[in-house]
């Protein structure tokens, strides 16, 4: 999953380069969405269903209806998912991905985004997965929707080859917006940017340049992996996870478009690093951050300290700040709020198999 | 009195058949199951779409089945598809029931070479007929494809800088969207893999038809200071040799492993640690009359995939002037070829500020900064010119 729907923040981000005109499809809802791919996927509190779609550079907002719940509430684990995905798409374990992983606020049915086969012949498929186990493909046909480009990549040439395509790596809506983060094939730059939602002409979204410290000579913009929005000391933040990997934190009000932001990175969490998927939970009063990661597995983080984080100034040789590796969470490639009490993971497992498991939040 | 409502039972049904068969003349035969091509558009994986196609019911039957208000599960016990050797779920997808057979068509076309197997169980027909279950394995055939090859990368000099944060992979053919991760790797000059050098996304990084695949150095070792770099240096060092290595297992769009192996040898040289200046660049303009090109040159290698977007010509109210960019080999030449020959007079190079060289510095900007000491919280211009005349 790539929100928590506890946030209180707001903030998006992109990676394109954006300036030219946004060729978005607003107004009344329409029916039937074609989606040419499916990525990262967020929940607004409504039950909106938000989707983007990295081929056509598109984030669909999408009304499931009846769709949006099935027979039981809640989600029951599924073992070897992936297999079964696969068998109902028709095709093999290894021809699908699973691109996202996302629970309905109330239902609490869990909802995978997966691209089924290959290269341009890839097509995208959502599934819902109720509190028997059962998984259902979701029919686009009958889905209202409406959707908005993300900024047109800049472009000096009028024929040059486009090669250039993001890789949207988080999306969050908070407080009427519509946060997107991404990653481009070709620069490295890293935007933040955000549109209101219900989608209108008179919002065209908003893009930020991001920076975050590095120690105390030089700072650089690179790509946010993962984020959610989080109150810190009663002001809206955004806790954003970089690519190997600093956790780093925005005041919402610097968000600014057409500034730079510099935020503060408060943790090392590891070389060879990168965020997957992070939520903000609560156990025993106190908040915490539990955050999946490619490499260092799960870790859970207290935010008690967040308000206090200095700016990690000095150079940083192995990891730092205040966190707890979780050891008994091991492969987890995808994790979401399942409720109060449990996240839900999508994990491989030492035979191969990719499960489905709601886990007791540490 | 079993055996007088087995007789009745029996008239009973020679009886509500002989009913049938007045009411529709199509009589029940041998279930027979096979698989026709259904639409002649190619669907949108480019491929045709299939359907299953179970004939041999009676009229009656297919009125019946018609008129059955069924839900998933029981016209799956009626006729169910699944993927041979993984029954854990039926291939979802879409029952008909036509003139003269029940249709099933999956929700996504079946794969080339992959084999399915149907199962058509009449006893579960709305009336039942008796007979033995009809197992059969389909399948489309295997598609012959050439086998794919790595045809360039990019930077394509033999000299890297030490800093280099991004090159690119070109094949022959689309690829699978698998990451680059677990096949291409960086050995140095004792044939000895340097771990963790690159940056090791499971997003996609791959252009529009998966011909490209860009692979990003892992940048906490490139930035100067940060824990990787700290605890494991820059991945390539000043003077040393290396070889970017592909490793043939890479599967293609197809699963079709690569063709050979391939390898790039490359001298680490001086890292690149300041923005591009496009003062520093050389534009040769054209003669007037001609379509021949400008040519503009660079003191470094720039990025090729960005050279072929973020830099082109216009006029000097800014519309653009159409033609054809090439980038030479070595990335350090950019050549414009108009479509229409040159008219005499003023043009711009008109350069966006987000072009980089592999390192990632940017116009005016290196990828490491100290601007925010500086105070400098300005956005960048969005693209900078530089005017040229035609003569």
């Amino acid at each position: 999953m790539r929100t928590s729907l506890k946030l209180v923040a707001v903030l998006a981000l992109a990676i394109a380069s954006a300036s030219a005109p946004l060729a978005e499809r607003l107004g009344a809802p329409s029916i039937g969405p074609t989606l040419s791919s499916i990525g990262p996927l967020a929940f607004g509190p409504d039950g909106i269903l938000y989707a983007a779609d990295r081929q056509a550079a598109t984030i669909f907002a999408l009304d499931l209806g009846a769709q949006a719940s099935g027979g039981a509430p809640g989600t029951k684990d599924v073992p070897a998912i992936d297999q079964k995905i696969a068998a109902l798409l028709g095709t093999a374990p290894a021809e699908i991905r699973i691109t996202d992983l996302v629970v309905h606020p109330s239902t609490h049915n869990s909802f995978v985004s997966v691209m089924r086969g290959q290269a341009t012949a890839a097509q995208p498929a959502l599934l819902r997965i109720d509190g028997a186990g059962k998984i259902d493909l979701i029919s686009f046909e009958p889905v209202k929707f409406t959707s908005i480009a993300l900024p047109n990549p800049a472009a000096a040439s009028t024929t040059g080859r486009g090669g250039r395509a993001n890789s949207i790596t988080d999306l969050a809506y908070v407080n009427g917006r519509l946060f997107v983060a991404g990653l481009s094939n070709e620069e490295f730059a890293s935007k933040l940017w955000s549109v209101a939602y219900p989608f209108s002409s008179a919002d065209r979204g908003a893009s930020v340049e991001t920076y975050h410290g590095n120690h105390g000579q030089l700072e650089t913009n690179a790509p946010v992996m993962s984020f959610v929005a989080y109150t810190i000391a009663n002001q809206p933040h955004i806790v954003a996870g970089y690519t190997c990997t600093p956790l780093v934190k925005f005041p919402v009000t610097a968000l600014k478009p057409g500034e730079k932001v510099l935020g503060t990175t408060m943790a090392e969490l590891g070389a060879g690093n990168q965020p997957i998927d992070m939520v903000i939970y609560k156990k025993d009063g106190q908040d915490y951050l539990l955050l999946a990661n490619t490499r260092h597995g799960v870790m859970k983080i207290p935010t008690s300290w967040f308000a206090t984080a200095q700016p990690i100034t000095s150079r940083v040789g192995g990891t730092a700040g205040t966190f707890e590796r979780i050891a008994s969470m091991t492969g987890v490639e995808q994790l979401d709020l399942l409720d109060a009490q449990r996240t839900i993971v999508i994990a491989l497992g030492a035979d191969g198999a990719r499960n489905l498991s709601a886990i007791v939040l540490p | 009195m079993k055996k007088s409502i087995g007789l009745f039972f029996m008239i009973f049904i020679a009886f509500t058949s002989f009913i049938s068969c007045s009411r529709n003349s199509t009589a029940a035969g041998p279930l027979k199951v096979s698989l026709k091509q259904t639409d002649s558009q190619p669907t949108s994986t480019g491929r045709p779409s299939h359907t299953i196609v179970v004939s041999g019911f009676s009229g009656q039957e297919l009125q019946d089945l018609k008129a059955a208000q069924w839900n998933e599960e029981s016209w799956q016990a009626l006729l169910r598809v699944t993927v041979a050797g993984n029954d854990t779920s039926a291939v979802a997808g879409r029952y008909a029931v036509t003139s003269d057979a029940l249709q099933f068509e999956p929700r996504f076309p079946f794969d080339p070479g992959r084999s399915y197997s149907v199962r058509v169980d009449p006893t579960r027909l709305p009336t039942p007929r008796n007979g033995q279950v009809v197992e059969q394995p389909v399948a489309l055939p295997a598609r012959t494809v050439s086998p794919t090859v790595v045809t360039a990368i990019s930077p394509s000099a033999g000299v890297w800088p030490e800093n280099i944060l991004r090159s690119y992979i070109h094949f022959s053919a689309p690829m699978s969207a698998t990451s680059s991760a677990d096949f291409v790797r960086l050995v140095d000059d004792a044939g000895k893999e340097v771990e963790e050098a690159f940056l090791a996304l499971d997003t996609d990084l791959w252009n529009e038809d998966y011909t490209r695949c860009t692979v990003f150095f892992d940048p906490g070792r490139v930035k100067r200071g940060v824990g990787p770099n700290l605890e494991l240096g820059r991945a390539i060092r000043e003077g040393r040799r290396y070889a970017i290595v592909v490793n043939p297992a890479w599967p293609d769009a197809n699963r079709q492993p690569l063709k050979a192996p391939f390898r790039h040898e490359l001298t680490a040289g001086p890292p690149v640690e300041r923005g591009l200046s496009v003062s520093d660049w050389r534009v040769a303009p054209p003669a007037a009359g001609t379509r021949g090109p400008v040519v503009v040159t660079f003191p470094w290698a720039l990025d090729r995939a960005l050279l072929s977007r973020a830099v082109g010509v216009t006029l000097p109210d800014g519309r653009g002037v159409d033609g054809d960019i090439a980038v030479d080999p070595g990335e350090t030449t950019w050549r414009f070829t108009p479509r229409a020959l040159w008219p005499a007079g003023d043009y711009k190079l008109a350069v966006l500020t987000l072009l980089e060289d592999p390192s990632g510095n940017r116009i005016g900007r290196a990828f490491e900064i100290k601007a925010f000491e500086r105070g400098d919280r300005t956005p960048q211009p969005e693209r900078v010119t530089i005017p040229f005349t035609v003569k």
